[in-house]
């Protein structure tokens, strides 16, 4: 269980993170997704006490991680690939961290075993390929065996076989009833991996919900039409608009229509004796909810181009 | 690599009631954390650098040099053997040790590992104790085996000498405990610099430039004896002119406690 109240963190006049509450729950996997720059490091950082906020708390099982007995043993981070000394080897890196929380040594052959790194224990962490480090990462972030894990961008560098590798790796987490908080630039990872999402953009909370919801609250669902080229797909398109819904057509023999379910589509089409090829419901995707709910929030994007300065 | 996982992940599931609870939660009640813990990480963190037992080998040879050389020059009936370990603490072989003492934090902010040093221990003054109390320890045993290294090279190089064992000995605990000294100054001094550079700069400036600054204003003179430089000569060589070896255990003290105050009050306040 992690819970953040009020979350605020200034740098001089800017708010990188600005008044943050949100309870992540545990046996799941809750995605923490934002543009660059939205604040999510900067949570993540003073969730475990490396930043100070400048206002509000940040509760580990509703202890500020900073006064927990024994930190590694209730949660653990990933904030960074290269978090080892790079003259240190692995082993030796493991058994430091495990030393300053009394947990026993025979949990670092064992947290290295479960990320595939027995091999090289004995090598130097900063021989490490990025992957290599990733997991590492990963394998003290589990030293402790925490309750709560928190994961900046683990996927980052990580080869497909990586990618598939954490994310089982992460599920099976949380079905041990494990609170895993997991920050991502990547939706289609999220959309694969998280239960829950938290959407944040410029330090503020966007949404926060079921995956599902999320992508549902963000989307505006459309219908797909396609028909013979010189069919009536214009007499269609003119009933539509007259119905009131939203009609494109991105090609010759094909229609895209908003705002009006797909049943309805189809009646009308049979109404107007229109000849069909197909009609389809789009899928939602996160992509789109996603830009949608950050649309506004973009620190480093390009600026949305007008129609006169695009020539149009 | 998919497989590899697997066996630890269904061993800690309690899912599976055959396999035993999870190692750590059983001896949660058993194990150390807080100071105790965070010295064990700071000492196996110490010990598995290559750059520790490289510097520590270089004070040993830097001792041989320069006290066979100081013992070789040396030409006065009343030589203490303990003369050339103390000039050899003075001249280098106490820097080397306070190097070993700052890399131990700016060697961890330069990798990135301080933020790995913060998870384990985010007590940010225990942290900091542990790395005062452990440096200090080390650099005082390291200093006194040196200072006896120099005391033999002093004995074998001397052509004329006094030998006072009791004397000798007071001699050799006041060099180490000024390698002790100055090395948690310089741990104060990198906690609030972070950077190598910056912090031997910052060393050299205290020790070195600053006399020579403070020389030239009216009244300087008294001034530069109570500096960590003028205080350092008073305790390994016994005196400085102005004050003994006493006085200057409690200034140099002083200058040390003054840099762990500064290096914990800045590393409490700033974010990691």
């Amino acid at each position: 269980m992690l819970t953040l109240r009020g979350l605020t963190k200034r740098y001089g006049g800017k708010t990188v993170v600005d008044d943050l509450t949100l309870e992540v729950a545990p046996g799941k996997v809750t995605g923490f997704l934002g543009p660059n720059g939205a604040g999510k490091s900067t949570t993540m950082r003073m969730a475990v006490g490396l930043d100070r906020p400048t206002s509000g708390t940040a509760l580990v099982r509703g202890t500020p991680y900073a006064e927990l007995a024994h930190p590694l043993r209730v949660a653990g981070a990933l904030l960074d690939a290269r978090a080892a000394h790079p003259r240190r080897t692995a082993h030796q890196h493991l058994l430091a961290m495990a030393r300053s929380n009394g947990i026993p040594t025979r949990r670092v052959p064992e947290v290295l075993g479960a990320v595939g790194l027995s091999d090289v224990a004995g090598r130097r962490a900063g021989s490490f390929s990025l992957g290599m480090a990733q997991r590492l990462g990963i394998a003290a972030a589990l030293l402790g065996d925490p309750e709560v894990l928190l994961l900046d961008e683990p996927v980052n560098g990580l080869d497909p076989d990586g990618v598939l590798w954490v994310r089982t790796f992460l599920r099976s987490l949380a079905a041990e009833g494990r609170t895993v908080f997991l920050s991502s630039h990547l939706m289609s990872e999220m959309q694969l991996t998280a239960d829950r999402l938290v959407v944040i953009g410029r330090g503020r909370l966007l949404a926060d919900g079921p995956v599902t919801d999320v992508v549902a609250a963000g989307t505006r669902r459309s219908v797909r039409v396609r028909g013979p080229r010189n069919g009536g797909l214009a007499v269609l398109a003119d009933r539509l608009v007259r119905e009131g819904t939203e009609v494109a057509r991105p090609a010759p023999d094909e229609l895209s229509v908003t705002g009006v379910p797909l049943e309805r589509v189809g009646d009308l089409a049979h109404e107007e004796h229109v000849h069909l090829y197909e009609l389809r419901a789009e899928e939602a995707s996160l992509e789109e909810a996603y830009m949608r709910l950050t649309s506004r929030s973009v620190e480093y994007g390009q600026a949305p181009r007008t129609g006169a300065e695009a020539g149009v | 690599m998919t497989e590899a996982l697997a066996p630890s992940l269904s061993s800690s599931s309690p899912s599976s009631p055959s396999s035993p609870p999870p190692a750590v939660r059983r001896s949660a009640r058993t194990g150390s954390g807080g100071l105790r813990g965070a010295l064990a990480a700071e000492w196996t963190k110490l010990v598995s650098l290559h750059s520790t037992w490289y510097l520590l080998l270089g004070a040993a040879a830097l001792t041989g040099t320069v006290a066979s050389a100081a013992g070789v020059l040396t030409h006065d009936p009343a030589a203490s053997p303990a003369d050339p370990a103390a000039i050899a603490e003075l001249n280098g072989v106490g820097l080397v040790l306070a190097a070993l003492a700052m890399l131990s934090v700016t060697g961890e902010y330069a990798t990135g590992s301080a933020r790995t040093a913060f998870l384990c221990v985010p007590r940010r003054g225990r942290l900091l104790a542990a790395k005062y109390l452990l440096l200090g320890a080390v650099t005082f045993a390291a200093g006194l085996a040196c200072a006896v290294l120099g005391a033999v090279c002093g004995a074998l190089t001397l052509e004329e000498s006094t030998f006072d064992a009791g004397a000798v000995c007071g001699r050799l605990l006041a060099v180490a405990a000024h390698a002790a000294l100055l090395s948690v100054l310089t741990v104060g001094l990198a906690a609030v610099v972070r950077r190598s550079a910056g912090t031997v700069t910052a060393l050299f400036g205290l020790l070195f430039l600053l006399p020579v600054g403070l020389d030239v204003l009216p009244g300087g003179e008294t001034a530069v004896d109570l500096l960590p430089a003028g205080a350092s000569e008073a305790l390994v060589l016994g005196d400085n002119g102005t004050y003994g070896w006493a006085a200057a255990l409690l200034v140099l003290t002083g200058w040390s406690l003054a840099s762990v105050a500064a290096g914990t009050w800045v590393v409490r306040r700033r974010d990691v």
